[in-house]
């Protein structure tokens, strides 16, 4: 064991044998994906689509967890997690076929105390990050009236 | 898990007193001589006789997105709590193999302990907060300590007797170490461990 030190300890020499490193931690077990194709005629799939929906979402995330108005819930936070579920749970809520696999709306913003102008400025930055993939406006207004009676589960929390 | 090689090497240690029970304190430090933080030191007696028991229970609490303490040594059998100082939710997993669990922190709401009843480590993970991780130490004694800033241990009122000691920190950069040390009343009651670095 060459890589094993040697030394004096009072009368006694000691030896200390080695052991192997310790194990990381390693990521949780993947949800299961959204649909590659939407189903015809729902409003999953005029909004875009797994496609699209990822990319709004992944937006409006980004924003709200760079804009100093809204990110301080997201301190730390794994901004990929919350995506996912977000995708997730509008793909359930708008006929995609998802099963929504996170917790209640009511758990996840508990004890973050969540103001209206902050509610209001997150839905702001979705409303401009649908508009930037060009959904068209009757889906974007339906997916707002789908969100809106969520507002309290989350604010003053 | 921490894989443990065999002893090759052995050291006297006691109290002054020749009493029947020693304070035994190491101080851990890393291939360069630095004083090594949250490490952590236990003591195994040889042979099988039944040990005495440790607290059984524990709490690693949740404050300000992060796991307090960062590392914890607990005996087999410990009931560990997760009281959650924060106060918004956590999703606390383990994938290790001496304890794979998942458990939800909510807002207002006591969750249940976790029993740790195999020995091994566990490295504690938050699904919301990535930057959060903990490491708790499972053993089989209830003759273990953990360092503070100083690099310090102090495993209390060791019989007199045979013992593995192991010495462990949560870094790859620092392979973990064990000695055989017999305290009989005359020798060391304070030596230093120096921990090599990893590949």
């Amino acid at each position: 064991m060459a890589n094993c030190n040697r030394w004096a300890a009072g009368a006694f020499t000691l030896l200390i044998a080695c052991a192997s490193t310790a194990t990381f931690a390693e990521s949780p077990a993947p949800r299961i994906p959204p649909p590659a194709i939407a189903p015809e005629g729902s409003l999953y799939a005029r909004l875009g689509g797994t496609t699209v929906v990822t990319a709004f979402v992944g937006d409006t995330i980004d924003s709200v967890a760079m804009n100093p108005d809204t990110n301080r819930s997201f301190d730390k936070v794994n901004l990929q997690h919350v995506k996912d579920l977000l995708i997730e749970q509008i793909c359930a809520l708008t006929g995609g076929g998802c099963t929504y696999t996170g917790d209640t709306m009511r758990d996840v913003h508990a004890g973050h105390r969540i103001t209206n102008a902050e509610f209001f400025s997150l839905v702001e930055m979705l409303r401009e990050s649908m508009r930037a993939h060009e959904v068209p406006l009757a889906a974007r207004n339906q997916l707002l009236e789908i969100l809106a009676p969520m507002k309290r589960d989350v604010v003053k929390l | 898990m921490i894989a443990l090689r065999p002893i090759v090497g052995l050291v006297l240690l006691a109290s002054a007193s020749g009493a029947v029970a020693a304070d035994l304190t190491l101080d851990i430090r890393d291939a360069a001589g630095r004083p090594v933080a949250d490490a952590v030191v236990y003591a195994q007696p040889v042979g099988s006789a039944p040990l005495p028991r440790a607290d059984t229970r524990a709490t690693i609490d949740q404050v300000n997105k992060e796991f307090v303490p960062r590392v914890s040594i607990v005996q087999a059998g410990t009931q560990v709590f997760f009281p959650n100082s924060d106060n918004i939710r956590h999703s606390i997993y383990s994938f290790s193999p001496a304890k794979t669990f998942t458990t939800k922190l909510y807002s207002g709401r006591e969750a249940a302990p976790v029993l740790f009843d195999k020995t091994g480590l566990v490295v504690l993970g938050c699904n919301i907060h990535d930057t959060m991780v903990a490491w708790v130490f499972i053993v089989d004694t209830p003759w273990f300590a953990r360092t503070g800033a100083d690099g310090a241990a102090t495993l209390k009122s060791l019989p007199n007797g045979e013992y593995t000691l192991s010495a462990a920190a949560p870094s790859a950069n620092l392979k973990p170490r064990e000695t055989r040390v017999i305290v009989d009343g005359s020798g060391l009651v304070r030596f230093t461990i120096a921990l090599d670095a990893g590949a």
